[in-house]
């Protein structure tokens, strides 16, 4: 019942591995063979730089910020690739640092507290995340609660162009 | 595709070759390929790096290198006032780029930006001074403007 069910076994095509083996082949049974060769070595070959390609190029820089859902950065040449550091978002006139929404007037002092506790990657200094048309009227407390809290270097995440 | 597992002895008639099932070995390279490329973001994030100085040394080290001083206006002027740079006093160091329709003229600012970094060499700080109403976007494009010029030393003013 189950040999009848296999769909090799009604063709005159037969297994690629089954006609490849050295041990037993059964491809060359008196006559012809209709079997189609394949090298899967070097299928398995490409398969493995691919893998290994998309994992060393998918933890880049994807971990570092999290753009939020309505956040288009701005795209600008000559810009560096994004490190470590303190992430800030600006989205629809609140604040999040390191994912965690915060009021306007505790932006300085968990800044502060962030500077103090952080890694050493991490006090690199303020990677800020914002909208392409954001006013700097917006962004401009981040800077200055930044400065109060003792960061030197901000980041300004944007879209590198080539 | 056979494998051999390699020091068989002459006089033993089985043979010690085996065989590796690669079928399931590709599928599992097919699954991780497929889940590798739903989940992949395929943009490219950088980052534009901007020092702002705190105290009083670095200030005093570049003076005598001399800055730019970027002022954006409304309606897209923008204002440069050159710094401590010899040769260039009182109006030479001030030059205004009006604006496009209300938006930043950034073929000029770029043309100002190269033709004073190619005379002034030594020149690498500059100040941003936004208005509140200034777009981050033209900030950055700005910023990008002088990286490109070699004039990396960018800060930025608060309101």
């Amino acid at each position: 019942m189950l040999n009848n069910a296999k769909p090799l076994s009604n063709t005159h095509l037969g297994s690629a591995l089954a006609g490849t083996s050295l041990i037993r082949p059964k491809g060359n049974k008196g006559g012809r063979s209709l079997t189609a060769g394949l090298m899967l070595t070097s299928l398995v070959d490409a398969f493995s730089i691919l893998v290994i390609f998309l994992i060393m190029n998918h933890s880049n820089s994807q971990d570092v910020v999290n753009l939020g859902d309505k956040i288009q950065l701005p795209t600008a040449k000559d810009s560096q690739f994004i490190q470590q550091g303190i992430v800030v978002r600006v989205e629809n006139d609140k604040f999040f640092i390191e994912e965690k929404p915060v009021q306007l007037p505790q932006l300085a002092a968990t800044l502060k507290k962030l500077n103090e506790s952080a890694e050493i990657a991490k006090k690199e200094g303020l990677i800020i995340v914002a909208d392409r048309n954001l006013d700097y009227a917006d962004l401009s407390p981040v800077i200055l609660a930044g400065s109060q809290a003792g960061f030197t270097k901000y980041k300004f995440a944007v879209i590198r162009k080539d | 595709m056979h494998m051999s597992s390699g020091g068989g002895r002459k006089g033993r008639k089985k043979n010690s070759n085996f065989e590796l099932n690669l079928v399931p070995f590709i599928d599992v390279l097919s699954t991780c390929i497929c889940f590798l490329l739903v989940t992949a973001v395929f943009i490219n994030l950088g980052s534009m790096h901007v020092s702002q100085a705190v105290g009083s040394e670095k200030q005093t080290a570049e003076k005598a290198k001399g800055s730019v001083t970027v002022s954006l206006g409304g309606k897209g002027d923008i204002r440069f006032e050159v710094k401590d740079v010899p040769g260039l006093k009182g109006s030479q160091g001030l030059t205004t780029i009006t604006g496009d329709d209300g938006k930043v003229n950034f073929k000029r600012t770029e043309q100002w930006i190269q033709t004073f970094a190619s005379n002034n060499t030594d020149v690498k700080t500059v100040l941003l001074m936004p208005n509140p109403y200034s777009k981050y976007d033209d900030l950055i494009q700005l910023m990008a403007q002088f990286k490109k010029s070699q004039m990396d030393q960018i800060g930025i003013a608060p309101l």
